[in-house]
């Protein structure tokens, strides 16, 4: 409360009244400058000394830093010695310097707590000084009343140093609470002021009224002292109600403080934890009784001790050092696990926390230590741990591998033999580094069972591979179950992994050999069996349930005799007695399997005893393919010794007559020869006794013999069921069952499949029909009739109504048939492959002399076709090759040369007609050299490839012109020049064309009196261009060699060339696919023509 | 020697070298003539080799006229061998021959030659070849400054 009363003081009132000071300090300082003295005003050292107290009092509050108080000693020490100077001097009244030394006083002192009365009488005097001063003047008492004039202050002085004394006493009550001086407040705001102004007031009035004569002095006096009572009486009665409850409030606040320490006290005494009080030096102040319970002194005995006496010698230090640090400021608390030695000697955990608790002045008062004793927490720790070490021996002496896991999974503890097994160490392993050590394999399995087990709450159970030091893997069980607290909470995983290696090897060894053993039995070629006594199956293979057709469960419930019906039933159950007693028996006999065939068999049996049972067991062979190998043997020694007896079978000669008359494609006919089909076909009819036919490609009979009596007559029934006697309608009649069978089911099938065709005839016996190949071409088929014609009446009942004929017959026929094994029927059918491979390559051979002969007969006119080839091959010119051409020209350029040295540079020396000679055998060699460059481009003309594109024919005769426009302007001509169609040619050479034809036609012109040239086209239906003239022309007889090489139709003298121009024209236009001709009548002119396309190609095109 | 031969001028046939040297010499061309019988002497008389070992190299003629058909070595082998050598690749060649095959100018021109003329068997035109031949490569056209240090020395 004290404390707080001080922060209510407010610094308001000091710094109204330093404010106002210096403000009436200032006034009178400006008033004094300017020079409007007067006896109201302070003295210029006065004001200043006032301005600078006023300032120092505004500057005294409670937070003033050093300095600040240093700057007020200063000014107070300045305020003491102007006060004793002015005195001494008289440089100011005398009360004005005592006030100077009062309120000098006052600051020099005020922030000392010590001397506040001090300076509160000072206060007190200067203000009381002041307001007589003051006093005096407001009543207007003489100055001399009161000494000499020198004594009395200004009157603003006075009311400066009032405020000034007044500050001080606030700035008491803020800095040291002067309040608590008067009882309350109350008191204070309200007496005081009246205590002040009231006696002024009324003493001021009876003054005033005294002067006036209204009343005589005693009767003032009289008046003062009743008016005095009256207000003082008034004031006294409303402040003691005030200061009343005042009290009253107080009483209750004090009340409520003990209250609440008398709280605290209990509090502190009773609190379940030790609570003490400690002196900064250690020694205990105050201890409640938890803590003479823990540490066994009793509060007096601990009174006298400090806690270093108690404190056990390890943990001192520590707590010291950390003492040391609170009280340095470093921390504010701290907790401590420390050990206090009991007053019995004995040894008390306790966890310590301490805090300081510093006195008003930050120096530390004392030390709040709560201290709990924490050594059963400690027992159990300590035990916990033992029990955990304890388990670790107990895991590591376990043969299995052990660990644990935190709930959330994990490991946290593996054992001894987990490290020693795979040889890494445990920190490498603890989390989930152990599942590295699993088996690639094995670990998703593992996370997967792990996850299941944690999300079901069930136990683990894993088989997982770990991988030992040595990289070897070994089998583990894993096993894990929970472990829970007291709440049922899950703590731990506690696991362990036995090493089932060697028992799953042991597994998987006798489930081999399980398996073997089953395999081995359901490998045996026949039947195996255990029995009983009683001839139930013990024990079988799968081949008894497969051949019986019996299931398991069936071979169960039966016994060994349901197996066997009549006298083989009697039989095997007499030799099961026997092999029972002797100890071996075997028996052959017919094996009836659950869908009633009889299987011949032969069986044996030997008595052993299995589990103190005594059992036969045994085994059953199939011997029917051994009867059935006897029978065969039996059929082919019949057929040979048949053979023997009988001859060759007789064959042909059916009574509708020879189907080969009809045979129009005679192919294999023609080509085989109806002998060698003979033979190939009687081969199986010997072999068989049944039918064998060959078909051309269009199913005409190269050949058909129906030999066998049963093929016979049923051939022979189906044949009268046509109906007529021209077999070539009941070819067509689709009634002539065998031939149907024949040829549409069998023999055509195998040529559109182009394989073998194995059928069931309608004749009640098979059929088996190979394609005939000849090259890569089926040119027919042959095939012929197997298998033993039908003895069940059911089938007999039925051909008999198809074929429409008696039953007794069929039966009949069937029975002279002697069945053929199978062996000799797959003999047949190889046979027929190669029959038919043999017709095949003689038609193919025929084929080839035949084509042969045609290309023999062609032969002659071949060769001479090639030869002519050949020749225009060699005509081609192409020995004017490059080589030839270049040796050619050398010499003739040397003739000219030197023909043209002599002619020019040695003129002077030469003989009459010399020259003219000289000039021929340079015209010659010029005209040479003119053939050579011809020639060259006629050779060249077959090398050159053809470019050929839509051309202009007009653009090319407009070049071709150009450049033979030195010889047409010097002519007269008639040049005609009808329109041209675009053409499809080689440019450069369709030039060559037209310029040879254009210059001949100018050369053959030139002694015509008017020359007639005309160009143009016959556009009807092909395009056919030309070049007329009206000269010399030529006799048809010559057109054939117009086009030759070197083939001139006129003397050179006449009309020079070289004899190769129109040659080379009919290359160009021959390797267009072209054609050149040439009409002509002597003297009358010529027409050359020209196509630049085969003629079948126009026809197409138009 | 050699230092101020103009023309080498690569021919095997006698006739026409003395045809050639005519038509030169009746425009007053050059007398500075070098004269080789067959690709492979014209190759030593380039880089200097065999008979011509002592010839300053740094001498260049200013334009070789090259006949095709050449024993030893034929003429494209010729040129490709001074137009594939740093020393002699600046050195103007035209090929002088009697071919007019379009494979023979093709193929030249691919080497790099500078000029092809086909020898006319008329001499009149043959002169006329060569003195425009002469006048181009020896009076109008600028060899580079390599080619000229012979002239200078």
């Amino acid at each position: 409360m004290h404390e707080s009363l001080n922060h209510d003081a407010s610094p308001l009132p000091r710094l109204f009244a330093a404010a106002i000071a210096v403000c009436l300090g200032i006034t009178s300082l400006s008033l004094n400058v300017t020079g409007s003295s007067s006896a109201l005003l302070m003295k210029g050292l006065t004001a200043l000394l006032v301005i600078v107290a006023g300032a120092a009092l505004a500057l005294s509050g409670r937070t003033l830093p050093a300095l600040g108080r240093n700057l007020i000693n200063g000014i107070s020490l300045v305020l003491l010695a102007a006060g004793l100077l002015a005195m001494s001097r008289a440089l100011v009244p005398e009360m004005t310097a005592f006030n100077l030394l009062m309120s000098g006083l006052c600051l020099l002192l005020l922030f000392d707590a010590s001397r506040v009365r001090v300076v509160a009488a000072a206060a007190c005097a200067m203000a009381f000084t002041s307001l007589l001063g003051a006093m005096t003047y407001a009543y207007g008492v003489p100055a001399a009343a009161i000494g000499s004039p020198q004594v009395r202050m200004s009157p603003l002085a006075a009311l400066a140093f009032l405020l000034l004394g007044t500050g001080v006493l606030a700035a008491l009550r803020e800095h040291h609470g002067l309040a608590r001086i008067v009882e309350s407040q109350a008191v204070l705001k309200r007496l005081l002021p009246a205590a002040i102004a009231v006696p002024f007031l009324f003493g001021w009035v009876v003054i005033a009224l005294e002067r006036r004569d209204a009343f005589g002095h005693e009767l003032g006096v009289l008046l003062l002292v009743a008016a005095f009572i009256l207000v003082f009486a008034a004031l006294v009665g409303w402040t003691s109600s005030a200061v009343e409850r005042a009290a009253t409030l107080r009483h209750e606040t004090e009340r409520k403080l003990r209250e609440s320490e008398r709280r605290f006290r209990g509090t502190f005494e009773q609190a379940a934890i030790g609570l003490a009080m400690v002196a900064p030096d250690g020694s205990w102040i105050e201890v409640n009784d938890r803590i003479t319970a823990i540490i066994g002194y009793s509060r007096e005995e601990l009174l006298g001790l400090t806690f270093q006496d108690i404190t056990h010698p390890d943990d001192l230090a520590t707590d010291l050092d950390l003492v040391q640090k609170v009280i340095a400021g470093e921390i504010a608390t701290y907790t401590l696990e420390k050990r206090y030695i009991h007053k019995n000697g004995s040894i008390v955990f306790v966890n310590l926390t301490v805090s300081l608790v510093r006195d008003e002045e930050g120096k530390p008062h004392y030390f709040v230590s709560a201290i709990e004793d924490i050594t059963e927490r400690k027992r159990i720790e300590t035990e916990l741990r033992e029990s955990e070490r304890r388990f670790r021996e107990v895991a590591n002496s376990l043969p299995q591998l052990v660990w644990t896991c935190t709930p959330e999974g994990p490991c946290d503890f593996l054992s001894r033999q987990w490290i020693d097994y795979t040889g890494i160490a445990e920190k490498n392993q603890l989390g989930f580094g152990w599942l590295q050590q699993l088996h690639p394999d094995d670990q998703q399995r593992t996370i997967d069972t792990w996850n299941a087990a944690v999300a079901s709450g069930n136990d683990l159970q894993v088989e997982f591979r770990v991988r030992r030091h040595d990289g070897e893997y070994r089998w583990f069980d894993t096993r894990a179950t929970r472990m829970r607290d007291s709440h049922g909470q899950v703590v731990k995983w506690f696991g362990s992994n036995t090493d089932i290696t060697e028992r799953r090897d042991l597994e998987a060894s006798a489930k081999r050999e399980s398996t073997f053993i089953t395999n081995a039995i359901n490998a045996l070629p026949g039947l195996f069996y255990v029995i009983d006594g009683e001839g139930r199956f013990l024990r079988w293979n799968e081949n008894l349930e497969k051949i019986s057709g019996y299931t398991r469960e069936e071979i169960d419930r039966i016994t060994a005799l349901d197996f066997f019906h009549g006298d083989d039933r009697s039989l095997i159950a007499a030799r099961i007695g026997e092999a029972f007693a002797s100890g071996e028996a075997s028996a052959e006999a017919g094996f009836v399997t659950r869908d009633g065939r009889s299987i011949p068999y032969y069986f044996t049996g030997r008595r052993i005893v299995l589990d103190n049972v005594t059992c036969l067991v045994g085994m059953g062979i199939d011997i029917s393919a051994r009867q059935k190998a006897e029978s065969e043997l039996r059929s082919i020694e019949w057929m040979l010794s048949r053979r023997e007896d009988n001859g060759p079978v007789s064959h042909g000669g059916q009574a509708y007559g020879d189907l080969t008359k009809l045979n129009r494609e005679r192919v294999i006919l023609d080509s085989v020869g109806r002998e060698l089909l003979d033979d190939i076909v009687r081969d199986y009819l010997n072999l068989l006794e049944t039918s064998s036919a060959v078909y051309e490609k269009n199913g005409d009979y190269a050949l058909g013999i129906f030999s066998s009596g049963w093929c016979r007559s049923m051939d022979m029934a189906s044949y009268e069921k046509c109906g007529t006697n021209d077999p070539e309608i009941a070819l067509r009649c689709g009634r002539w069952e065998c031939h149907e069978s024949c040829w549409n089911e069998a023999s055509r099938v195998s040529m559109e499949t182009n394989a073998p065709a194995d059928i069931e005839c309608r004749g009640g016996i098979h059929l088996y029909a190979v394609p005939i190949r000849a090259g890569d071409e089926i040119i027919g088929s042959i095939n012929f009739g197997y298998g033993d014609p039908p003895t069940d009446s059911a089938t007999i009942r039925e051909l008999a109504a198809r074929y429409c004929i008696a039953e007794q017959e069929l039966i009949d026929n069937a029975r002279q048939y002697r069945p053929r094994p199978p062996f000799i029927i797959e003999l047949a059918k190889e046979r027929l492959a190669g029959s038919a491979r043999l017709i095949g390559e003689i038609v193919q051979r025929r084929r080839a002399e035949d084509s042969l002969r045609d290309f023999n007969a062609t032969l002659e006119n071949r060769v001479r076709e090639r030869t002519k080839q050949l020749e225009d091959a060699v005509s081609e010119l192409e020995s004017f090759s490059y080589s030839v051409s270049h040796d050619l020209r050398a010499p003739l350029r040397a003739i000219d040369g030197f023909s043209n040295i002599i002619a020019t540079q040695y003129a002077e020396g030469l003989p009459e007609g010399a020259q003219s000679y000289l000039a021929r055998v340079r015209n010659n060699a010029q005209q040479m050299g003119h053939l050579i460059d011809d020639l060259l481009t006629f050779s060249r003309l077959n090398r050159q490839s053809l470019h050929v594109q839509i051309v202009s024919p007009e653009t090319v005769i407009d070049e071709c012109l150009e450049l033979l426009h030195a010889e047409i302007e010097a002519r007269e001509l008639e040049l005609i020049r009808n329109s041209l169609p675009m053409c499809e040619a080689d440019g450069g050479l369709l030039k060559l064309v037209w310029l040879n034809l254009l210059s001949n036609a100018l050369k053959f012109t030139r002694r015509c009196e008017k020359a007639r040239i005309e160009i143009g086209c016959l556009c009807n239906g092909e395009d056919i261009y030309f070049v007329r003239d009206n000269g010399v022309g030529f006799s048809m007889k010559y057109a054939e060699k117009l086009f030759g090489v070197f083939q001139r139709l006129h003397r050179a003298e006449d009309y020079e060339g070289t004899g190769v121009g129109l040659a080379t024209v009919r290359r160009i236009i021959t390797r267009h696919g072209g054609k050149v001709w040439a009409e002509a009548e002597l003297n009358r002119g010529a027409t050359f023509f020209f196509t630049l396309k085969p003629e079948a190609e126009h026809v197409r095109i138009r | 020697m050699y230092g101020s031969v103009e023309i080498l001028l690569v021919e095997d046939n006698p006739d026409d070298v003395a045809l050639t040297l005519n038509a030169f010499r009746i425009h007053n061309l050059s007398n500075r003539i070098q004269i080789a019988r067959d690709g492979e002497e014209a190759l030593d008389f380039l880089f200097c080799r065999g008979a011509f070992a002592a010839r300053d190299c740094s001498e260049r003629p200013r334009v070789i006229l090259l006949d095709l058909k050449l024993p030893k070595v034929d003429g494209l082998e010729v040129l490709r061998a001074i137009k594939s050598d740093e020393r002699t690749r600046t050195i103007p060649v035209v090929i002088l021959t009697s071919s007019k095959e379009e494979r023979d100018i093709v193929e030249g021109y691919t080497l790099g030659v500078n000029s092809y003329i086909v020898k006319p068997v008329n001499f009149d035109q043959f002169i006329e070849a060569a003195r425009v031949l002469g006048m181009y490569w020896l009076l109008l056209n600028t060899p580079p400054a390599t080619v000229s240090v012979g002239d200078v020395s």
